[in-house]
């Protein structure tokens, strides 16, 4: 402060700026602060006016609720399954997939890629209808398998373009350097070039499990009973059994967040650099 | 691509038969198996059942019914009704969006400390699953004990508790919009910043010894260096927010009566609620053709505006 504490109007456009930052964080933040809040009440406390800002007599006891039914254990269950075999299938596609559309002259590579790029536009119930018939005769429906598969078609298109976008920033003479040394086409991509695009891959996974985990609709209509998936399984008892047990209802839906926010936290570097490598390049 | 003839015959020469183009096929192949069985099949059988009665009794053997799904949804005038929800859903929660986005990346991308900070603070909650946010934001709007109907009613512009925000048909659009803006303008946030921040900076700071101002510098050289970006984002989020399902089904369930009820959502109940899974493929494939007009709109506006540039 050698300057002392006048107001210029260049410190008074500062502070505003971070007034500004500090306010809109608050108002983006405060549903979060209050689904935390809430989830450690218990309902009674939540139907009054004025609303309590802080928890008054916090307990665990919604949390430990949802912990002792074993068929929302088991929602949980058949989340990390479906996400975590959503991601396993989305990188097995992505990444070989990826590297051709970034080093290999295939026919009409263009065109692939724009129709690839297209799906988003279709609407997921037309594809559902069909899928619906498809895994009744095929014996799909309420299988892991038959989730993972449909989940993946939702991700595929942006998991493709970003391991491409990763690649492509890979300089090609690093592939022609492995080849001089003898390394086969395979032998390139996988320890070479694979290291390389990890921040990629680390990317992908992050977007592809997220995208899972939040999938409703697919979930709704290809899984039933005890295979239903978490997203639904909070849908459904927010209409049932937690109808006005607002308290149980906020630690359901922060139980059924928390493995993303968490992944968020330790990966933020990585999902913000994946998310933004396809966009700048355009 | 075109490589040094002695690469080639060097590898060639090896155990890999197979030629480079080969290659390149054989490793999209997996990509193009799922995406023949699992989108294209579907979305092609989509198309043909619209055009067919299709309900669960023959739900393998679709009959031709020769436009009866598209003349029904026509004739109720629904499909008009359904359209112009989504049009003002759509259109409100992408304008909105890139607005509100705009100036929180433009803030983030000023001369501030804590940058990286805040953008982790303001990515949040965009990892919030769409059911969950449905579900908050229903409590938080809930109408006896909701915190937003408590605010408004300590600035005195209500009453009571009065504002029955799900139940109301031009309030429940706005919960939803609101709602969607919540959950998604982290991500068309985090897209502009990174945008921004490849702008030049120096044809920023030479704009300014021009004596442009901040406002015209925006206008003139921020936001056409940013345009691609902007342009994929506002895409994204369309036909993002066309496909939106999860948090007005969670919401409102598309009432009161039809109020919020777009094409997804009338959709998914002509098909899984009725079990007409013909007319809700003539919903789609309509939707479809919208979007694909929409798209040629846009590409051909894209390249007038470059040839004009350039």
């Amino acid at each position: 402060m050698r300057t002392g504490a006048r107001f210029t109007p260049k410190k008074l456009g500062t502070f505003f700026k971070y007034f500004a930052l500090v306010l809109l964080a608050a108002i983006l933040l405060f549903p979060i602060y209050w689904m935390i809040v809430c989830s450690f009440m218990e309902s009674h406390y939540l139907m009054v006016i004025p609303p309590h800002l802080w928890p008054v007599e916090p307990s665990f006891k919604n949390y430990v609720e949802i912990f002792n039914n074993a068929k929302y254990l088991r929602y949980f269950q058949n989340s990390f399954i479906s996400a975590g075999g959503t991601v396993a299938l989305a990188l097995l596609i992505a990444v070989p997939a990826g590297y051709s559309f970034s080093r290999y002259d295939i026919p009409g590579k263009n065109g692939i890629l724009s129709v690839i790029m297209s799906v988003q536009m279709f609407p997921v119930v037309v594809i559902l209808i069909s899928l619906y018939a498809f895994y009744s005769r095929m014996k799909l429906m309420s299988t892991y398998q038959g989730l993972i598969l449909a989940d993946t078609t939702l991700v595929m298109p942006l998991s493709i373009m970003l391991i491409k976008s990763f690649y492509d920033t890979v300089p090609r003479s690093l592939d022609e350097a492995a080849k001089i040394d003898g390394a086969g086409r395979l032998q390139t991509l996988v320890l070479i070039l694979f290291p390389l695009i990890a921040p990629g891959v680390v990317a992908v996974c992050i977007y592809t499990f997220l995208n899972a985990w939040d999938d409703y609709l697919m979930a709704l209509i290809l899984m039933q009973g005890d295979m239903k998936t978490l997203t639904v399984g909070i849908a459904e008892t927010f209409l049932g059994e937690y109808c006005y047990n607002y308290g149980g209802m906020m630690a359901f839906s922060f139980i059924g967040s928390l493995p993303i926010v968490i992944l968020f936290v330790f990966l933020q570097k990585y999902m913000i650099a994946g998310l933004t490598v396809g966009a700048v390049k355009g | 691509m075109s490589e040094p003839a002695a690469a080639r015959d060097l590898r060639s020469g090896k155990k890999f038969t197979l030629s480079d183009r080969a290659f390149g096929m054989l490793l999209i192949a997996p990509a193009l198996i799922v995406f023949l069985v699992v989108i294209a099949y579907p979305i092609g059988r989509g198309i043909w059942v619209s055009f067919c009665a299709n309900k669960l009794k023959n739900i393998n053997s679709p009959v031709w019914n020769d436009f009866k799904n598209y003349r029904d949804i026509f004739k109720r005038g629904a499909f008009w009704q359904y359209f112009g929800t989504t049009l003002v859903f759509v259109v409100l929660t992408v304008s909105i969006q890139v607005v509100l986005g705009m100036m929180l990346s433009l803030l983030l991308n000023s001369n501030i400390r804590g940058r990286k900070m805040f953008r982790g603070f303001f990515i949040i909650p965009w990892t919030i699953p769409s059911v969950v946010v449905a579900i908050l934001w229903n409590w938080i709007l809930q109408q006896q004990y909701g915190v937003v109907n408590y605010l408004i009613m300590r600035t005195g512009a209500i009453s009571a508790m009065e504002l029955n925000w799900v139940s109301d048909p031009a309030l429940a659009m706005a919960s939803i919009i609101l709602a969607c803006i919540w959950k998604q303008l982290p991500y068309m946030t985090v897209m502009l910043l990174a945008g921004l921040q490849s702008v030049d900076t120096g044809l920023v700071e030479a704009a300014h010894i021009d004596g442009a101002n901040g406002l015209k510098s925006l206008w003139h050289i921020v936001l056409p260096s940013i345009r691609p970006v902007l342009v994929t984002c506002t895409w994204l989020s369309v036909t993002q927010n066309f496909q939106q399902f999860t948090i007005i089904k969670n919401m409102t369930g598309g009432g009161p009566v039809y109020a919020t009820t777009t094409l997804s959502v009338a959709a998914y109940k002509e098909a899984f609620t009725s079990y007409n899974f013909g007319t809700s493929a003539a919903i789609g494939v309509l939707w479809m053709v919208f979007l694909f007009f929409i798209t040629l709109l846009s590409n051909w506006m894209n390249d007038r505006y470059s040839r004009d540039f350039v």
